[in-house]
């Protein structure tokens, strides 16, 4: 993957916050954050979930597993989800 | 092929065979996993011995909840196998789905009446306390160390599995109202499948090779791709996750080009969202020339969205003809019409008016018009009448019900003898489908039962309601959900409108209906309005009226005075509920006024 990008967790939320930004078309009542809830909080459907996945794994250039779905809930959870599928792609697990 | 009239002996029939199978591509970066038609057969043999030896007997309603596609085939066929009635149920697939789950589980489980629940290792713990629930469920199995109970070539014994069996139970995805299980025999599947692959359908040689990315536990998925190609004894299927096309379509077009697949099928949307998502750098040397069959089916057929991805794809080699639109519905095993084999892809440019009031009249050259995609002609042995309201065979062009008989036909709703009068009459299968014939094929063009599809999965309209009705601040009881049709997004807009106690209440109960909606159905509402107390239009005894209250909602009537934004802001969008004038004739289908 590019050098330039911040794959640390707070730049992988970053990302993903942009992400959220730039795509959610009702803007959730309390500020997102790393605790929003994906359903709850955001009211992802689940072609936008995996919209978000898609766009993550391009952008960091990684694939992220299949099982990623069955155990994220919170925002931070697909940021931390992201970070290890990096380091394991770097040969750093 | 003709004294095959069972699913087990289609695959007795190629248990021999160990060059051709059935691929998996489980990760997106590893090769797909091949199992040998001969290795499924052992598979199934092995899970219908452990079934047998855990007790189940013919007849017993056994609950597969299986994500992994190779589990899944062998359970299916084992189950049959053991003379069992196998029951699929969709498993969790949505992040943060997971404590609505249960609930939608626990409701099909118990009106099936299911015995044993097989499941993976990842599903069981969230499973939790199902069995306490659900009476009849003796154990919750994990597949692996269930078949490990027998040896490896263990296969029951003393089951003669007879074409009038019922092979298994097809459930609605129902949560809170009573969920209908479709009851389908050998004799049935077996039928529709020499329907779907013989001389007026797909004309299925032995090369063939298909790719789904559908769910199993769907007809679609389940009977086209899992029973069809064995049946047919073809080269072999590669099946990707659904959730896998979900996050990456490139990979769907890759498989097809990767394999010279032939046959593919997916709902409309697949086809809009391989248009939109799918990036160019992803189409390296993908070649589409070998696709003879892209179906589409499951829901709605939109012309502008199979339009738009012949033209992104005719370079890579598409074909329009290879479009097949067809219509089909579970209750009728899965396929009821087919579009010619080499047919290219044909609409009726109709008047929306006329439309409504029940004529297919071409629309005028440059006049307000509405496309109804033909879905082809009906099987040999199998009827298809347009009727209305009286039951009466209507002409061609007139818009009727949709009725079918034939040996597709269920046998009914497990254990629902009252529902199973309401749709089943004299051998006719009433669709709840409008639709009209011209030249001898069928064009589908509304529904009077009270459905929502979406992403070609329905959606009780009753389940919406009640999961609304639960959140604090709405008048429980005084909510009706709907779908409209919207055009500008080519479907239909999920619309929910509930009475409030409070005048204050605002965006944020909205919020809390979509939320409650989307974590217990995984479905988006795009509207919520919300109403004074008596806003609801009901019949005189006091029933609630979910077409008025669709079509109050369309001309803007609804909750007039109340000072809804979403109200207004919806009334610029073309959306339209044109049957409620042909609805009012049929009187109310579904289970709205119970």
């Amino acid at each position: 993957m590019p050098n330039s990008v911040d794959c640390s967790y707070e730049g992988v939320l970053a990302k993903i916050f942009e992400y959220l930004d730039e795509n959610l078309v009702e803007k959730p009542s309390a500020p997102i954050s790393a605790g929003s809830h994906l359903i709850r909080d955001l009211r992802l459907d689940s072609l936008q979930s995996f919209e978000m996945v898609s766009d993550l794994e391009d952008h960091f250039g990684i694939t992220m597993p299949m099982e990623l779905f069955q155990s994220v809930e919170t925002v931070e959870d697909v940021a931390r989800a992201v970070v290890r599928v990096i380091a394991r792609e770097r040969g750093e697990a | 092929m003709s004294q095959v009239r069972t699913l087990t002996a289609s695959l007795d029939a190629v248990a021999h065979r160990t060059d051709t199978g059935y691929s998996h591509l489980v990760q997106e970066k590893e090769p797909a996993k091949f199992v040998a038609y001969a290795e499924i057969a052992r598979r199934a043999r092995r899970f219908g011995a452990a079934l047998q030896a855990a007790g189940v007997r013919r007849g017993d309603r056994v609950g597969l909840i299986l994500p992994d596609s190779s589990e899944f085939v062998d359970a299916i066929f084992g189950a049959m196998y053991a003379g069992a009635i196998a029951v699929p149920v969709y498993p969790p697939m949505n992040l943060g789905q997971f404590e609505a789950y249960l609930g939608n589980t626990t409701h099909i489980l118990r009106q099936a009446g299911c015995s044993l629940l097989v499941t993976d290792s990842k599903v069981r713990p969230i499973l939790g306390k199902l069995m306490s629930s659900v009476p009849s469920v003796r154990s919750v199995e994990v597949y692996q160390s269930f078949v490990k109970q027998v040896d490896e070539r263990a296969a029951p014994i003393g089951v003669d599995v007879k074409p009038e069996d019922v092979a298994f139970l097809q459930f609605t995805s129902g949560s809170t109202s009573r969920p209908k299980g479709v009851t389908l025999t050998h004799a049935n599947l077996i039928a529709n499948i020499e329907a779907i692959g013989g001389a007026a359908g797909l004309q299925i040689p032995e090369e063939a090779y298909g790719v789904s990315w559908l769910p199993l536990y769907h007809d679609m998925g389940l009977i086209g791709f899992v029973f069809t190609p064995i049946h047919y004894r073809v080269k072999g299927v590669t099946f990707i996750s659904p959730l896998m096309f979900l996050k990456r379509p490139s990979v769907w077009l890759r498989q097809l080009s990767e394999r010279k697949a032939m046959i593919t099928f997916a709902p409309n949307f697949a086809y809009g969202l391989a248009t939109t998502r799918i990036k160019e750098h992803e189409l390296q040397g993908v070649d589409l020339s070998h696709l003879r069959v892209a179906g589409c089916g499951a829901e709605p057929i939109q012309y502008e969205t199979l339009k738009a991805f012949a033209e992104r794809y005719a370079p890579y080699g598409f074909k329009r003809t290879a479009f097949l639109p067809c219509y089909g519905m579970a209750e009728h095993s899965l396929a009821v019409t087919f579009v010619g084999l080499d047919d290219d892809l044909k609409a009726d440019r109709v008047d929306p008016e006329a439309l409504a009031q029940g004529e297919a009249k071409p629309a005028a050259d440059g006049a307000d018009a509405v496309q109804v995609v033909c879905c082809g002609r009906s099987f040999p042995g199998h009827e298809l009448r347009i009727a209305d309201a009286d039951g009466q065979a209507l002409p061609e062009g007139r818009v009727g019900q949709i009725e079918l008989r034939g040996p597709s036909v269920m046998q009914g709703y497990w254990n629902d003898a009252e529902r199973t009068a309401a749709a089943l009459k004299d051998g006719w299968l009433a669709t709840g489908d409008l639709g009209y014939l011209k030249g001898g094929e069928l064009y589908v063009c509304g529904r009077i039962k009270d459905l929502i599809i979406i992403h070609g999965r329905n959606y009780h309209p009753q389940d919406l309601e009640w999961q609304a009705s639960q959140v604090e601040g709405v008048r429980r009881g005084n909510v009706i959900a709907f779908g409209l049709h919207d055009p500008q997004i080519g479907r239909e807009r999920v619309i929910v409108a509930a009475e409030v106690r409070s005048p204050e209440a605002g965006d944020e109960l909205r919020e809390k209906i979509v939320a409650r909606i989307l974590e217990a159905l995984a479905l988006k509402v795009d509207e919520v309005v919300l109403l004074p107390p008596g806003s609801l239009p009901k019949t005189s005894s006091g029933k609630l009226q979910r077409s008025k209250t669709a079509e109050l909602f369309r001309s803007g009537a609804l909750g007039k005075g109340a000072g809804q934004a979403g109200t207004l802001d919806l009334l610029k969008h073309l959306a339209t509920s044109r049957w409620n004038y042909i609805k009012a004739s049929f009187g109310s289908r579904g289970d709205s006024d119970e």
